[in-house]
Formats: C-alpha cells, structure tokens, sequence
C-alpha cells in the first residue's frame, strides 16, 4: 500500500506542476493579446517618417489603432489633417486639442499660413477659433505669427500705415484698402446715372469701356428706331427691352463686382503674403 | 442602259464604298489593345455634358414659371446648338451661357439673368487687365464663380 501511495503522489505533483504551466502559458498568451495596445506609446519619429514619405494610409491606420491619451492622438490626428489638407477635420479635430497644438510654435504657425492661403470661408472661422482659445484662457500665452499679423491687418478699416509689412507686400495692400472704402451701392447709383461709372468708381477701366460702348450702340440704335418707326412699333419695343434688361444687368452687376472686388484683392493680398512667410518654415513642419 | 453610263456608275459605288471604308485593307490597323497607348495623345476630349436648366431650380414654385422654361430651352439650344457650330470661345473659365445658368439656378430668374447679361457685356479680352493675377487660369482664361 505504502508503495501504491508513494509511487501515486509524484504523478499528482505532475499533473499540477502540468496545470500550473498550462494556465501561466494561457495567462501569458492573454497578456500578449491584451496588453501591448493598452500601453501603446506615440512613436513621433514614426509618425514624422510617414509624414516625411507621404504614406497617407500608413499614417492614418497607425493614428487610428494606436491608444495613448486623447488629447495627444487629437494632436496627432489635427496635425495628419492639416498635413493632407483636410480643412474641415482638422478644424473639428483642432477644438478638442487646442492647447496642445497652439503650442506647438510651428504647426501653429503653418495652419496660419496654410489658411491665409485658403479661399473659403474656413479661413475666418480657424483665426476665429484660435482667438476664442485665447479669450476663453488668459492665462495661456500665445506667439505672435507673421501670418496672423497679416490677416489681422487686412480685417483692419482705414489703415494707410505700410511700415509693420514686407516691401513686396506694400502696394497689395494699399491697393486691398484703397478697395474697402468703396461702397457696392454708390456703384450701383452711380452706374444707374452713367452705365459704366460703377466700373470706373472701383478701378475697373476695361470694364468701364465694354459698358459704356455697349451702351451706346444699343441706345443708338433704339433711339434711331423709335425716331424712324415710332414708339409702338415690335422692333422699338424689342429694342426698348433689351436696352432695360442690359441697364439692369449694368446696375446688379456694378454692385455686384465691387463686392467681389474687395474679396478679390483681400484674397489676393494673402496669398502673396502667404507666399512671402512660406519660405521660413516650409519643409520643417510634420 | 448605255455601257458607258454603267462603267462610270460601278466606279463610282466602288470608289463611295472604298471611302466609306467598306473595302478599306485592313494590314495597318492598330490592335485595340494597344489603341488609347497610341493614340491618347491625339483623342478628342469627350463632349461636356450640359443638362436642362431646371435640373434642380432654387424653389418649389419655380417647376410652375414658364419663363424659366423659356430661359432654359433658349439656352439649352444655344449652348447645344448654336455654340458649336459659331466656335465660340469665352474669356472666362465658366462660359456666359453656363454661368447665366447657374445664376438662374442661385438667384432666381430676374437677378440670375442680370448676372449672366452682366458677364456677357465685359465678355472681351480686354477684360484681364480688371482681374487680380490669381483669377488668371492656365489656360489664358478668367476664374470666374457664381459664389
């Protein structure tokens, strides 16, 4: 009996020692599966080396797999959007990691640039957002850029004084404030008066001389119908009409124009400033 | 029938079906496989497509004016018809008669077709020195849109 028992216990010692082996190589197999992407860490030199190699889906499975705090991958991904130009999320993704990206002195400073060059309306609403963000937080100190330097001198009314700017940005400027004096309806009046004059009143002196011949030719000609023919006669009425529909157009599109005018040479004179900053921080930004 | 008559008749089936490339050898023809290799550079661009003004007009009520019928026939036919056939050739990027559609098709009849008479009357080449220099295409034209 005692042999039975003696031989039996070893057996048992093995089978345990067998279980314990099983359920840590289990355990360990769990921890392999489980672990590693609950403490995944952001590789930046990573993420600025598919930057770098414009490995767009790369970059963006490995953003949306890896999962470190929110705040740093909503950083990660703003920067990602702005680098693949994706306005609109990465205006969205931007108001959840403010503070972390205003921080960041050059990825701050190349949306700047990037939406000074932006001829949406996506532009106001992202210098919009930012001085909110400083608004809302006096405490937090923000640089001061070039690019929203510039932006912020265009929104300016009645501003002559060119020295804060760049020499090649002068007469852009100049010109983009002489344009904002003008109003869109002393246009249309004054168009209404002298078909054309609309067209001059902002600078437009082509446009001036293709309404102002046009205009003529074709009162000419009506004048000369009704004085042959008579006033209710179909060829005066069809030109009488056509004449009234040309003045309109003239008026509505007087207006019209320097409306566009000033959004125009605004656009204009950012995107040339945009051109001129660019060249500071162009390829050093991911 | 006169021999003569039917000679110069049969040349001249023969010479109608050599032309209309019934008889045509076939030895120089490329194969198809490689064709869009070697003739894309010489193919011409296919013809844009430009649909009836009232594809989607601003408001409900517009399906019920039948001058927005009548705008758009005329420019339907214009632009289908008559553009092609006068080679006509814009200065702006959106031509005249597209641009006055769209207009309608945004601001209604009346002030769309102010807008579209508008263009139409500064339509010269003369016209770029009243452009900044970012509204001037590659092409030679003027970036013009309805917004």
């Amino acid at each position: 009996m005692q042999k039975a028992v003696k031989s039996s216990t070893p057996l048992i010692n093995l089978r345990q020692k067998y279980r314990q082996i099983v359920r840590l190589a289990l355990l360990a197999m769990l921890m392999l599966a489980v672990v590693p992407s609950a403490h995944t860490q952001l590789d930046l030199s990573f993420i600025a080396h598919l930057s770098k190699l414009e490995l767009r889906k790369e970059h963006q499975a490995y953003l949306s797999h890896v999962t470190t705090t929110p705040d740093s991958i909503s950083y990660c991904k703003a920067k990602f959007h702005l680098r693949y130009q994706e306005d609109s999320m990465f205006l969205e993704t931007f108001q959840t990691c403010s503070a972390l990206f205003l921080q960041d002195t050059m990825a701050y400073r190349y949306a700047n640039n990037y939406f000074l060059r932006n001829q949406t309306g996506l532009r106001e609403v992202w210098f919009s957002l930012v001085e909110n963000y400083v608004k809302n937080n006096p405490t937090f100190s923000l640089i001061t850029d070039e690019n929203e330097f510039v932006y912020r001198a265009s929104k300016r009314k009645h501003v002559a004084d060119t020295a804060h700017l760049p020499e090649n940005l002068h007469l852009d400027f100049i010109q983009q404030q002489k344009i904002k004096q003008k109003k869109p309806i002393v246009a249309a009046a004054l168009s209404a008066v002298i078909p054309g004059l609309g067209a001059l009143y902002i600078g437009n002196f082509q446009t001036f001389i293709a309404k102002i011949s046009s205009h003529a030719v074709f009162g000419l000609q009506t004048a000369e119908s009704i004085l042959l023919l008579g006033i209710v006669q179909p060829l005066p009425l069809l030109n009488i009409g056509v004449m009234t529909v040309f003045y309109g157009a003239n008026i509505v599109g007087s207006y019209r124009d320097t409306t566009k005018k000033k959004k125009d040479l605004t656009n204009q004179f950012l995107l040339h400033a945009s051109e001129h900053y660019t060249t500071i921080y162009k390829y050093s930004v991911y | 029938m006169h021999p003569q008559i039917r000679t110069i008749m049969a040349v001249t089936v023969s010479m109608l079906l050599y032309f209309a490339g019934y008889s045509q050898p076939k030895s120089n023809s490329v194969q198809p496989s490689i064709e869009h290799v070697v003739f894309s550079e010489y193919k011409v661009p296919k013809k844009e497509k430009r649909p009836f003004l009232l594809v989607a007009p601003k408001k409900k009520i517009g399906y019920y004016n039948p001058l927005l019928y009548v705008a758009g026939g005329l420019l339907f036919v214009y632009q289908n018809i008559f553009s092609v056939q006068i080679s006509a050739s814009c200065t702006y990027e959106t031509s005249c008669s597209e641009y006055t559609k769209k207009a309608i098709q945004k601001y209604g009849l009346l002030k769309g077709t102010f807008i579209g008479l508008h263009q139409l009357s500064t339509c010269t080449p003369s016209i770029h020195k009243d452009y900044c220099d970012h509204l001037h295409a590659e092409s030679g034209k003027i970036i013009n849109t309805i917004d």
